[in-house]
């Protein structure tokens, strides 16, 4: 008896069940059964060919689709134009591939589409394809999948070759084949002695079925008095289970949770996993999430087609050196090469320091390799082999054998093949693709010849990776996550169908983008035939499966959609669902409470948990208090810290252990005290990556430097020459070292802008500041650290006097000018601020802005020692205010992510600087 | 509803009841008669729909009523189903709720089949299905997808940085220029906005160019004729002001003197030079000037002579102003480049490309408007330039004009200019003026006057208050207000309040705006409060909108309304304090999230070891929960110029430094750090996010907190955007952290954000964002703040194209340019125009209760509220000082209740057994581990080759032909139909010659690749394939595998186990006594039986 099912895995389901039946019969207790006689169209096709004597070369995928991009490639401009400019990309050839095997599916040739075109254009245009496709595959001896099918029903037919078992014929939950498979069975039919078909599903419902008539049709249709060919048609009434659960989730991730919690506990009363099955309508996106519930609480699960196999990381790891190829050497992509565990030969830890100090991007390895230049390690050479071999695959052109070899030969360099990082399953299908580039490349006899350059390699591999799916578990162990496709003929005693939102059912057809529904309608109208489907018989199709799966299932029925996607759009029900639910006259779901889930899994203990959440909480508590009030709690610099360590803390502050006091640090506590403490306390700092535009700190630099250097040369400097100025400038960016001054494109820009702003500096001086004899002394004078010679300012507090120490930007003899420059537009309000050290005149230099050339007194010098004085009192008793002085210091602050006031209090974490308040 | 409305309406629809307010249309449902003046449709419409009026009922109405009765509105019946009317909506929440409401009142099941997929969507949600309709057409890869707002953005401004800083290394003046005025960073954000408005507008990829081209010209036209004639007319204005004035002070004598010189000496000589001294001129004091026009002309006459000088500098600096549109350009097309070989497309491609593709494709543009029988647009006040066009492509532009075109569809606009507040986006409500002027004049204009959603007292509250601020006369194009009819009951209860701001710390000092708002959030905070306290003076009592009955308010009934998003914090901030719980409505501050910093921090501190920020930052955090003297003393203990990195330091710590309990902590974050290394990339980034969160229990932890709905959610929308990095190019953890870090650092603009599931939470959201939502409490908060309006020195003007400033290096400051002074004109006075719309909004949404606060002073809003208290019965209450100060001034912390941290730990279930394949099997047999095997080393060069030579040789095996007729050229067989490489087919073929064919040929049964399911008791099933299995002519059953890659004594083992499972499965089927078995190593063609 040969039985015809849709899946394998309905095949398995139906042996498994035979053999469970049985009394073993071989003496191991051992139960086991060939598998050819449960078989499936697929399965069937693949076995004539086999035992053809003299087939022609099978074309397997993605082999037709590369013949097909060649073809399209050649077309004449006038079919072209047929398409649409289209017709060009990457990706049109699957559209068209999938066309083009649906129509021969339908058994049309050439010559049959182009008369029933009817003045279509995409028809037309499809039809000028098959014709070059058909030449194609006649002129070389290939077969596609159409043509073994056709050969095989000849060969039924002509009595050259059965299946074996073919005395009786089954055939069972089928109702969708193609007109090529339909005539296959119906030859096997013919040979056989007896065959029953069984449709899934209750006939006499019309609106349910409608897109399956044309299956019984055919069957009915072989009107032969010698054939004994009996329908059974599924009973409508044969439902068992009780009636089915509607859930109507919050959204996709909450009705995964729900869904995987219904299936606990149902796994948890007694029913073996694998009796349970959901049916993810949903697509990939319900899959993972599924996935990921079902893990957190415990329950085995397996998927066929779960993730994409293009989205793994694997292959992300994997095309890196395809995205170096095409976007250059970016610092951001190799450090992600290397960070991630996949590259086992890749020493993160090593290399990941290093590589920040390159340039964002690159042209070539080379810069890399100097960046690595004092790494003594095999992971560094391993790194410039890899890059070296990457930038030699796009300098010439390559045979696909030749370019594979070496591809492989970079993934071995950096360890991106070894099994012991990579699951084994991941690392097949990656073989199988690239096996299958190879089959189909050298079938069509481009595999060792015709060197190309790299963007076709990589358009043979993505068209052969799209739409392939990695699975998720072991197969057939524990729940079964299946496609409703997949589910058909499938019988499970508890049933999920989740994901039912408006749309869930429609396939992703990629054929459609050639092969429209106005073209469908207009064909099936031709044929006299539902051959091709449409949206509406995709609609119906979803009626028929979901019945089905409502129909089959003995327990619990559970069907379930979310009130809104993962945007948090709203989601309507599928209509299919809300038939279902009014022929059962179920009641409307109202939204569901979100299910609350379980907080916590793995071995964190829960004393950890508590205490983190205590914490957390009082920071919550704390920080609710507005900044004012916040004051004078004695903690330290706004780190919660015991009052022993503030204390200890105040006192180190106080007798200058912790700090000696600048005019930099003590501005930088002025602005925010939390950000001393991150910077003076606990000692951070960020980690150099070299920008691709200088910071604004090294802007000030330069202009400091040249500024020393010019006067420097000429104390009584009043207009130097652009030149010299420009000289300057380059002198003094020279001696910033190499990764501040970040790409050097960017910063010759920069420096020019440096240029122009002394420039006007110096004509300001020109003209406004008095002239006669004032001369500088001192540049980027420093005084009060140990190795200065100038002593500190002495500053008296309530307790110790402190000691101030600083450095002048420059100081005149004369009149003991001191002058403080300042680059940024934005710096004048701080400029105003700012503390010279007392008895000297100050004026503040703005060289940037609007009102950069204006001076400002210098507040009295007393009135500043007093300023210092109380600001070191109130950093040392508590009486400070704990918070930033100004919001927009958030945005640019380097410990921003360690901080906790700016993600807690009101004031500073959502206020967005770049768009600056105008009040 | 008025009187004389009501007869109007009659009189137009022949109906003779006018006392009727609501009456039966063709169905059972009850419209009124204005609804049911829509729904006859009996024209191609206009719907002017005020706030509360309706509309959506109305619209569902129409619908249903073209789907069951076509006929009743003229149309044919036959093939009018919903797949043929299009309608489309401004949001996916709209597009829902009118589905929604069309399914409950149709009742054909085919009609409410089709309607699942019926075009009722957003625009961009059917552009999306044209463009998968037509791709090719379309000229977009059939397997495209769409970018999420946040990463096209982020892209966008990655190749904006890149293709300047590509400009500057290849030396192109534009990029050099643009780097050197604002730095490289900077020029790349303006130049985003600047493709991001020209996109919106609909603009070709090069019309920036020319149009700044044609603007040069007229702009040098100006400066022949119109420019200095205002100029004049200006200056003479101001001096014939002077004279009148009769000045008598010396000064201000004098200062009349020098501009009448300054003026001669211009209008003889009309140079640069003259017009900077009459600009000086007319710049005097002001103080000197007293008389009452003085101030108005001078800054007209000044306001002149800036734009003829801005006109000369544009002139003449156009090389450099010019830099911005090229640059524009080329970013646009590097952009486009990107999308096209990552096969992606944006937001506004969905728009940009559909409406191209009607353009170029009649065809299909003719497809479409042939198969739409109608087309209904909600909201229409609100649609951008494209969407405009492309409204205008499936209609017809003649049919738009002249009804009487035969076949086009039939269409019905909805809109309201009130509402008109997406101008920012790129929205024009013009086009919506103007449908509706010429829809009024044929007579096809109607408008809703009805209000259903809010109290009659509130109603009068918007007829009084709302023409004043609605008014045509201030700002041109600005839409009037209509009268509104009540239709709820009246409640007697206050309708409006009006909170002012009292500060009983005011010490007459100007306070900064940060603080002036926290104060306001705390008095609006207590306030809301008091609302929901049932027994207290203040309780506000609500109608049930879903019972109709009166109860006190919920924190569910409130809606705090703010104009912006940015300044949420406070007030969410101050409601958490009172104790109030809110949900923050899409913030623009999600970036900002501590949860999402902790997150990021913990990947950062797994990946890239060397970085002590995010490793303290992880430390802290309830990650890990280490306290801050924790974390203090490990820091202080550390040398940093030791070299070696804090983590080393941390992990190593002595137990002097920190307590047992802190040492469990950090045991336990390094754990949980090299759990994620080790993790990271085995799986999604999703997954390891998810992971992450479940192993450190943090959502457990958030828990804890006051605002922990929204805490969850937001790990939610984080979880859920790591999903989909891979979609969007980012597979790898790393690379997902560095994208999302960027978008920490620039957040993406804002966006229409979903509406969570609030509970009996008070919501917060912006004003946009409440468009088309009711609430029986709304507070509109922080009507002081001043319009954000500005505009970049470079900026987009819908009209004139990419306007820039000058920057002048002499002055070092920006100086205007004559374009980009006129854009600034129009922007603001849209700007201002649209303040006024949105304080519409804003109010509108109320059912019940208004309130309006204000903490800072310094808008329109606020003047025109207290204009209008002023009145004698404004019918709005306001707090006196000493109210506000005993009420609402104080406000105390309340801390929330700390939820029971406990919760049981879940225990795996035990797994179930299933199918295992028979090289598993043979594998724990020979005693191999799980992978070990032939294939574990597959990726070395030998063993790739070996692979490829056993899937060939495997395929050849089994399909070459035993009973070859003797013409039988097997080489030749194996080369073309197998594939078999040159050099392997002698090989090959000596071993099917020597043993196969003979052996095989001559067997009594032979059965090729033979799969089996093996099911042993209590221990599964096991599965596999077995390569031949033959009876011999003397009864015996063999069984023969295949490899290749020659003997490996290391596998010998292995492949004895594979035989003996084999043979098991064999013997279990057939019930065999015996099968003997062999393995052929089919390159040495030698052979191991067992
Ligand atoms: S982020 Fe803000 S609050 Fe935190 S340390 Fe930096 S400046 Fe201070």
């Amino acid at each position: 008896m040969l039985t015809v099912v849709p899946s394998r895995r309905a095949a398995n389901q139906m042996i498994d069940r035979r053999l469970a039946e049985h009394e073993p019969l071989s003496g191991f207790g051992a139960r086991s059964a060939w598998t050819h006689d449960t078989t499936t169209l697929r399965e069937l096709t693949a076995r004539a060919y086999r035992d053809h004597p003299s087939p022609g070369r099978l074309l397997q995928s993605p082999a037709p689709r590369f013949l097909l991009a060649e073809i399209l490639e050649q077309l004449e401009p006038e079919v072209r134009s047929l398409f649409g400019p289209g017709i060009g990309l990457a990706g049109t050839a699957r559209a068209v591939e999938a066309a083009i095997a649906e129509i021969r599916q339908a058994g049309l040739s050439a010559l049959d589409l182009a008369r029933a075109t009817g003045g279509r254009r995409r028809l037309k245009a499809l039809a000028c394809v098959l014709d070059a496709y058909e030449r194609k595959l006649t002129a070389n001896d290939w077969w596609d999948e159409a043509d073994v099918l056709v050969s095989a029903a000849d060969r039924v037919r002509s009595g050259e070759w059965a299946p074996p078992g073919l005395d009786q014929l089954g055939v069972s939950g089928l109702y969708d084949v193609t007109r090529l498979q339909g005539r296959l069975l119906i030859e096997l039919a013919r040979r056989a002695a007896q065959t029953t078909i069984i449709v899934p599903f209750d006939p006499h419902h019309e609106r349910l079925c409608a897109y399956a008539f044309p299956y019984i049709k055919m069957w009915e249709g072989v009107v032969d008095p010698g054939l004994a060919i009996d329908i059974e048609f599924l009973d409508g009434d044969q439902q068992a289970s009780d009636l089915p659960v509607i859930l109507r989730a919050a959204d996709p991730a909450d009705e995964a949770a729900r869904v995987a919690e219904w299936i606990r506990e149902r796994a948890q009363s007694g029913c073996a996993l694998e009796e349970i099955s959901v049916v993810a309508a949903g697509g990939d996106r319900t899959y993972a999430l599924l996935a990921r519930e079902l893990d957190r609480v415990g329950v085995c699960h397996h998927a066929r087609r779960a993730v994409r196999l293009a989205e793994t990381p694997l292959l992300g790891a994997t095309l890196m050196v395809f995205r170096l190829l095409d976007e250059g050497f970016k610092r951001e992509h190799l450090q992600a090469w290397v960070s991630t565990a996949l590259t086992s030969r890749l020493d993160a830890n090593l290399l990941a320091a290093p590589l920040g100090t390159g340039p964002p991007a690159s042209d070539s390895p080379a810069i890399w390799k100097h960046a690595l230049a004092g790494i003594q390690s095999p992971s560094a050479a391993a790194f410039n082999t890899a890059l070296d071999q990457v930038h030699e695959l796009a300098t010439r052109e390559h045979s696909p054998a030749a370019f594979w070899r070496k591809y492989e030969h970079i993934l071995d360099v950096v360890g991106l093949s070894e099994t012991t990082v990579i699951p084994t399953r991941d690392r097949d299908r990656w073989e199988e693709t690239i096996d299958q580039v190879r089959q189909s490349l050298t079938m069509l006899g481009r595999w060792d010849t015709s060197a190309v350059g790299w963007r076709t390699h990589r358009r043979h591999l993505l068209e052969s990776l799209s739409g392939k799916s990695a699975p998720i578990g072991t197969a057939s162990r524990g729940v079964a996550v299946l496609t409703p496709l997949d589910a058909r003929a499938l019988v499970f005693h508890h049933t999920a169908v989740m994901g039912l939102g408006e749309g869930a059912y429609a396939r992703q057809q990629s054929a459609t983008a050639v092969l429209g529904d106005g073209e469908r309608e207009w064909l099936n109208e031709q044929i006299g035939e539902r051959v091709f489907r449409t949206a509406t018989d995709e609609a119906r199709e979803a009626m028929l499966l979901l019945t089905e799966r409502v129909g089959v299932t003995s327990g619990d029925v559970m069907l379930s959609y979310a009130d809104q996607d993962d945007d948090g759009n709203p989601q309507l029900p599928a209509y299919a669902l809300t038939a279902i639910e009014d022929e059962l006259e179920l009641e409307p779901a109202a939204t569901s409470e979100r299910h609350a889930v379980e907080a916590w899994r793995f071995d964190r203990s829960s004393e950890l948990v508590i205490r983190s959440q205590e914490l957390e909480r009082q920071r919550a508590v704390y920080f609710a208090h507005a900044a004012d009030q916040r004051r004078g709690q004695g903690n330290g610099f706004d780190g919660q810290l015991s009052p022993a360590t503030t204390a200890e803390l105040a006192a180190e502050l106080s007798d200058g252990r912790l700090t000696h006091w600048s005019a930099s640090r003590l501005e930088s506590w002025r602005q925010c005290p939390h950000q001393f403490f991150m910077r003076h306390v606990l000692r951070l700092y960020e980690l150099d990556e070299q920008p691709l535009e200088a910071e604004p700190t090294a802007l000030g630099t330069v202009a400091h430097e040249a500024l020393r250097r010019l006067y420097g040369e000429t104390p009584a400097l009043q207009k130097p020459s652009r030149d010299s100025i420009a000289a300057a400038v380059d002198a003094a960016g020279a001696s910033l070292p190499a990764r501040e001054r970040g790409d050097p494109a960017v910063w010759s820009v920069l420096s020019e802008q440096v240029t122009a702003v002394l420039v006007r500096y110096f004509e300001y001086v020109g003209e406004k500041v008095p002239t006669g004899g004032r001369a500088p002394v001192a540049f980027e004078l420093s005084f009060g650290r140990p190795d200065d010679e100038l002593p500190p300012v002495l500053v008296t507090t309530s307790t110790e006097p402190v000691e101030l120490s600083g450095r002048l930007d420059r100081l005149d003899r004369d009149q003991f000018q001191l002058y403080v420059y300042f680059l940024g537009a934005l710096a004048w309000a701080e400029a105003e601020q700012v503390v010279p050290p007392p008895s000297v005149t100050g004026t503040i230099h703005c060289l940037r802005g609007p009102k950069a050339l204006d001076e400002v007194e210098a507040p009295n010098p007393n009135k500043i020692r007093e300023m210092i004085g109380i600001t070191i009192d109130a950093a040392v008793d508590g009486g400070y205010d704990p918070s930033p002085a100004d919001s927009t210091l958030c945005k640019w602050c380097d410990f921003r992510r360690a901080c906790r006031i700016a993600s807690s209090t009101p004031t500073y974490a959502g206020l967005d600087p770049t768009r600056g308040d105008a009040e | 509803m008025s009187n004389q409305l009501e007869l109007s309406l009659a009189e137009r629809m022949g109906i003779e009841d006018v006392t009727d307010t609501s009456i039966r249309s063709s169905g059972q449902r009850e419209l009124s008669l204005e609804q049911l003046a829509v729904v006859r449709f009996d024209d191609d419409l206009v719907v002017t729909a005020g706030a509360g009026s309706g509309k959506t009922r109305t619209l569902v109405e129409l619908y249903a009523n073209l789907v069951e009765s076509p006929e009743s509105v003229g149309m044919a019946s036959d093939d009018f189903g919903p797949e043929r009317i299009l309608c489309l909506t401004f949001t996916e929440r709209a597009a829902r709720e009118i589905k929604e409401r069309i399914r409950e009142v149709i009742s054909d099941p085919e009609h409410r089949r089709q309607l699942e997929t019926a075009p009722i969507s957003t625009f961009h949600a059917f552009c999306a299905s044209v463009l998968r309709r037509h791709p090719l057409e379309a000229n977009i890869d059939p397997g495209f997808s769409v970018l999420s707002d946040d990463v096209a953005q982020e892209l966008l401004m990655r190749i904006a940085v890149e293709t300047l800083h590509r400009g500057v290394a290849g030396g192109d003046l534009a990029a050099r220029q643009a780097v050197q005025l604002l730095g490289l960073a900077r020029a790349g954000e303006r130049l985003v906005h600047l493709v991001q408005a020209i996109r919106t507008a609909g603009w070709e990829t090069r019309q920036p160019i020319v149009r700044f081209e044609e603007q040069l010209e007229q702009v040098a036209a100006a400066i022949e004729h119109d420019l200095p004639r205002s100029v004049a007319a200006a200056v003479e204005a101001l001096i014939a002001a002077a004279r009148d004035a009769n000045l008598k002070q010396p000064k201000a004598r004098g200062y009349l003197t020098a501009i009448e010189a300054a003026y001669d000496a211009w209008s003889e000589e009309p140079t640069p030079a003259n017009e900077e001294i009459l600009d000086q001129a007319c710049k005097a004091p002001y103080a000197s000037w007293r008389f009452e026009a003085a101030t108005e002309l001078r800054h007209a006459a000044r306001d002149a002579i800036t734009l003829l000088r801005g006109a000369r500098a544009e002139l003449e600096h156009q090389a450099e102003l010019g830099c911005w549109p090229a640059l524009a350009v080329s970013i646009r097309a590097a952009y486009r480049d990107v999308r096209v070989s990552r096969r992606v497309l944006d937001y506004d491609d969905l728009l940009l490309r559909t409406r191209d593709l009607l353009i170029s494709h009649p065809g299909v543009q003719r497809h479409y408007s042939e198969r739409f029988r109608a087309v209904l647009v909600d909201e229409h006040q609100d649609t951008d330039p494209v969407q405009q066009e492309i409204l205008t492509l499936l209609l017809g532009a003649e049919a738009i004009a002249d009804q009487s075109i035969e076949g086009a569809p039939r269409w019905c606009v909805v809109g309201d200019a009130k509402q008109a507040i997406y101008g920012f986006r790129g929205a024009r409500v013009e086009a919506y003026r103007e449908l509706a002027t010429q829809a009024d004049q044929r007579d096809a204009l109607r408008i809703l006057r009805s209000n259903y959603r809010s109290r009659p007292e509130l109603v009068a509250f918007h007829n009084a208050f709302f023409p004043d601020v609605l008014d045509p006369d201030t700002h041109a194009g600005q839409a009037p207000y209509e009268e509104q009819v009540a239709h709820r009951k009246p409640s007697g209860e206050v309708a409006v309040e009006f909170l002012r701001p009292f500060d009983p710390s005011d010490n007459g000092k100007a306070k900064p705006a940060v603080s002036q708002r926290e104060h306001e959030a705390r008095a609006l905070a207590m306030r809301l409060k008091a609302a929901c306290d049932p027994d207290g003076v203040d309780t506000i009592r609500v109608e049930d909108p879903a019972n109709g009955e009166t109860r006190p308010a919920k924190p569910g009934d409130i809606a705090v309304l703010l104009r912006r998003m940015t300044d949420v914090e406070p007030y969410r901030h101050a409601l958490q304090v009172v104790g109030l719980e809110s949900v923050v409505v899409g913030s623009g501050s999600f970036y900002g999230r501590q949860e999402v910093y902790d997150c990021l921090n913990a990947i950062d501190a797994a990946l890239t070891p060397r970085d002590p920020i995010p490793l303290i930052a992880f430390l802290r955090s309830p990650m890990a929960g280490l306290t801050d003297e924790g974390i203090y003393r490990l820091a202080r203990n550390w040398d940093r110029r030791s070299g070696s990195p804090l983590r080393d330091h941390v992990f190593s710590s002595p137990e002097s430094v920190l307590s047992d309990e802190e040492l469990a902590v950090i045991e336990d974050a390094r754990s949980i750090l090299n759990e994620l290394v080790n993790r990271a990339d085995t799986e999604s980034p999703g997954n390891t996010l998810a992971w992450l969160l479940d192993r450190t229990a943090y959502t457990a932890i958030v828990d804890a907190l006051p605002d922990r709905a929204q805490r969850r959610a937001n790990l939610r929308r984080l979880v859920s955007i790591a999903d989909r990095a891979p979609r969007d190019g980012t597979k790898l953890l790393a690379e997902f952290a560095a994208g999302f870090r960027r978008r920490t650092d620039v957040p993406p603009r804002e966006r229409d954000a979903p509406l969570p599931d609030a509970g009996n939470r008070a919501v917060i959201m912006s004003i946009h964002q409440a468009k088309g939502l009711e609430f029986p409490i709304v507070a509109v908060a922080d009507i002081g703040s001043r319009s954000r309006f500005r505009i970049d020195e470079v900026a987009f003007d819908s009209e004139l194209g990419i306007v820039a400033k000058r920057w002048d290096d002499a002055l070092g400051d920006w100086i205007p340019t004559l374009s980009h002074e006129r854009a600034k004109q129009h922007a603001k006075e849209r700007d201002a125009a649209e303040e006024e719309r949105l304080l519409y909004v804003a109010s509108t949404r109320a059912r019940d209760r208004l309130i309006l606060s204000a903490g800072v002073k310094g808008n329109v809003w606020l003047e025109l509220v207290e204009a209008f208290a002023q009145r004698d019965d404004p019918g709005l209450v306001t707090p006196s000082q000493s109210e506000w100060t005993d009420r609402f001034a104080t406000a105390a912390v309340i801390e929330s209740e700390l939820p029971d941290p406990a919760r049981s730990y879940l225990e795996p279930l035990p797994t179930a057994p299933g199918d295992t394949t028979a090289r598993e099997v043979a594998g724990l047999l020979a005693g191999l581990p799980a992978d070990a095997g032939p294939r574990a080393s597959a990726a070395h060069d030998s063993m790739r080759a070996a692979r490829w030579r056993g899937l060939i040789g495997h395929e050849a095996l089994q399909r070459v032909p035993l009973h070859p007729p003797s013409d039988f050229d097997l080489e030749g067989w194996l080369n073309r139909v197998v594939g078999v490489d040159a050099d392997e087919i002698p090989t090959l073929a000596g071993f099917i010659e020597d043993h196969v064919q003979p052996t095989l040929g001559t067997a009594q049964k032979v059965d090729r690749e033979h799969p089996f399911r093996l099911r042993l008791p209590d221990a599964g099933t096991v599965v596999g394939t077995i390569d031949c299995l033959w009876q011999g002519t003397d009864g015996e059953w063999w069984i023969w595998d295949y490899k290749f890659g020659g003997p490996n004594p290391d596998l010998d083992a292995f492949h004895d186990a594979q035989l003996a499972v084999y043979a098991l499965a064999a013997a279990a089927a057939l019930d065999l006594g015996r099968v003997s078995g062999r393995v052929w190593h089919v390159d040495g063609t030698e052979h191991r039986d067992l």
